[in-house]
């Protein structure tokens, strides 16, 4: 709060904010700060909106009727540069071999991040070390979760999905046998202000585009040896990490098993411990029609569907349920 | 010609205090009502601002926009992002959305200016509004080890048509789009559920996928969204198809060149011509010539060139982020220049 004493007559006609103002910048166009008046005795008092950064210098000017301007300054306290301790914590798909038509990224930082300004910092290289353009959806709303940790970075679309002008002229983002590096430059800065501690690099070599549904019929499920050990599920191709930690729930009667959900082996393995030892009896995996993997293709559903394939004309993205007994 | 249809008024609200999540997205309805997207709270807001005008024709410019916001808001304008931009039809004024933090735990806030350059607050308290919750979410309240949700809808583009609420949004997990039309004013209990927009490529594959930008488009006096998909520039989809669960397929009618894809659109009328102009990614301004645009049939074989509606690329309108009418013959666009931003009222082409 700001105060200014004494002011001894009424309100002025242009307002309070005629005769005492605070800003928070030297151009001369910038206007004052947002905020409230009021009168407190002999005083006025000037609430800003919100509280001002404390390395943001004030200007406060008070305008007495036929008196010289008084200036008082606040603040301006510069914030010392933070030491860099905000990491890269993950990237998923963790494998180091991606298919050709991988779909997304996961990027999670050990702290929250610096927002809008994404794309600034976020390369994939060719084997040269050369930047690839054109690589991903580069949305100006950017696709965080709440907390400003963890970033989805979508690979073009246009350039995925066959028979578009983009993959017809562009091809996909990757070539298979191509090796590529996705760095993540270390002068993005935290949302508290701090650099990265240091530069990310994940080299990766492309592999041949993944196509078909997730068929269920290709999951090895190994039931729970003993009754705390974790029931195990292993896929023939990478999972989408983020998707599948909300897809899948082991259940008992229909009723949701508590557990501990781990994906493991570059996403191809699903280990779920439950809070409490098995009961004896029949279990259920039950996966949800959202599960997808890192091509975007969901169970009974391809990622862009071939009209040409009869069978898949109507190919529907389905659920499914795959029995088990535990505990025995 | 593009419109907005039958006029509504909103009735007043008994909303608590807004505290906005986000503010990703701005749009008018009629009479003055300003839509507000907030993806990460999952909501849609509608503003009876009462700022009916009469329109004062006057061109706005406000130079280094995010240095005066921050000024404004006591920080300094590296911590201030300008997500979107919209003029209400009705007084010429433009409504500003604001985050003033870097990170995600950043204040929201819209702010307003006139023709004078003066910004001032919108009070999202005293302004009287409803709103529309978005939560339809499968699972949406799964948490991760830590006990955060991680997934978020963001909303990319909203605006009003044919008496509905067009809401595109995109999901930080799966591709799926999240189009919803809520019919509007709001109704009581009322959700925005999903719709899946399909995007066919070219007759031969088809993909279940998100809408990144659009404009309401009268056919035939047919209310229709104009969208941009994040793969392909410009489709036709009825309003009348967009309702709860259905699966609707766009109708692709335009190819405008390589890895390119709208930003922003406008459509105008001038000198008799309809037209649509449109800011892209990587291919600067384009003017459409939208005469006779309901004729364009579906592309629907594979080409490798540009196609369908011509267009031309208006050289000297460089850095353009976002675009709305202002008045008859002009539109105040948002250009990014360097660092700096700034709100520039451009004669139409």
């Amino acid at each position: 709060m700001f105060r200014a004493e004494p002011w001894t007559g009424a309100e002025p006609s242009g307002g309070w904010r005629s005769v005492f103002e605070v800003f928070a910048s030297e151009s001369a166009t910038a206007p004052g700060l947002l905020g409230a008046y009021r009168r407190e005795g002999d005083a006025i008092l000037f609430t800003p909106r919100f509280a001002p950064r404390a390395d943001v210098r004030l200007r406060a000017v008070l305008r007495p009727p036929g008196g010289e301007p008084v200036i008082a300054w606040f603040g301006g306290v510069p914030r010392p540069e933070r030491a860099p301790t905000t990491r890269v914590a993950s990237v998923t798909p963790s494998a180091d071999i991606w298919p050709e038509n991988i779909l997304r990224l996961y990027i999670t930082f050990s702290a929250p991040m610096r927002l809008g300004v994404a794309w600034q910092y976020l390369r994939m290289l060719d084997a040269a070390g050369r930047p690839m353009g054109g690589m991903f959806v580069e949305v100006d709303q950017e696709l965080w979760d709440p907390e400003g940790r963890r970033l989805t970075v979508l690979f073009d679309p246009a350039r995925i999905k066959r028979g578009l002008v983009d993959h017809i002229n562009e091809g996909p983002p990757f070539e298979v046998g191509q090796r590529a590096t996705l760095l993540i430059e270390p002068d993005w800065r935290d949302a508290d202000g701090g650099l990265l501690a240091a530069p990310f690099e994940k080299a990766v070599t492309i592999a041949p585009p993944l196509r078909a549904a997730i068929d269920p019929a290709d999951w090895r499920l190994t039931p729970p040896r003993g009754a705390t050990a974790p029931l195990v599920v292993d896929f023939p191709h990478s999972l989408d990490a983020a998707i599948a930690a909300r897809a899948f729930s082991v259940r008992q009667s229909g009723a949701r098993i508590t557990g501990t959900i781990r994906l493991e082996a570059t996403e191809t393995r699903f280990v779920f411990t439950p809070d409490r030892p098995w009961t004896p009896g029949a279990y259920a995996l039950v996966a949800d029609a959202v599960l997808e993997d890192i091509a975007g293709n969901r169970i009974g559903r391809p990622f862009d569907i071939d009209r040409r394939e009869p069978r898949l004309a109507d190919a529907e993205a389905r659920g499914t349920e795959i029995a088990f007994e535990a505990g025995g | 010609m593009s419109g907005a249809g039958d006029t509504t008024l909103l009735e007043r609200s008994t909303d608590e205090c807004v505290q906005l999540k986000s503010a990703s997205a701005l749009a008018f309805a009629p009479n003055g009502v300003l839509l507000v997207g907030d993806g990460l709270g999952a909501r849609v807001y509608a503003y009876e601002t009462g700022d009916l005008g009469p329109a004062s024709g006057r061109p706005i410019q406000i130079d280094d926009l995010t240095g005066k916001i921050a000024a404004l808001v006591g920080t300094t304008p590296d911590q201030i992002r300008v997500p979107d931009m919209a003029v209400n039809p009705a007084s010429g004024n433009v409504y500003i959305a604001v985050a003033r933090g870097a990170g995600a735990d950043a204040d929201h806030l819209i702010l307003k200016a006139d023709a004078s350059g003066q910004l001032t607050e919108l009070d999202l308290d005293s302004t009287p509004h409803t709103s529309v919750d978005l939560v339809d979410q499968p699972d949406a309240e799964k948490v991760d080890r830590r006990g955060n949700a991680l997934r978020t809808d963001t909303i990319t583009d909203l605006g009003y048509a044919g008496g509905k609420v067009v809401v595109a949004g995109l999901s930080n997990e799966e591709f799926a789009s999240t189009l919803r039309a809520i019919p509007y004013p709001f109704g009581a209990a009322q959700k925005g559920a999903a719709i899946e927009i399909w995007h066919g490529a070219h007759g031969q594959y088809e993909t279940n996928a998100p809408i990144r930008t659009f404009i309401a488009y009268d056919f035939d006096g047919e209310p229709e969204i104009l969208a941009s998909y994040t793969c392909t520039p410009l489709v036709r989809i009825p309003v009348a198809k967009l309702t709860p669960g259905a699966k609707v397929m766009g109708m692709t009618i335009a190819e405008l060149g390589n890895m390119n894809r709208p930003l922003d659109m406008i459509a105008y009328r001038k000198d008799g011509h309809d037209h649509i102009l449109m800011a892209n990614s990587n291919r600067g301004v384009m003017k459409l010539d939208a005469a006779g645009l309901g004729d364009y049939g579906p592309i629907t074989e594979k080409i490798a060139a540009t196609r369908g509606v011509p267009y031309e690329t208006i050289g000297e309108l460089q850095g353009v982020r976002r675009l709305d009418k202002l008045g008859e013959g002009h539109a105040l666009a948002m250009v990014a220049t360097g660092d700096a931003l700034n709100l520039t009222t451009i004669a139409l082409p």
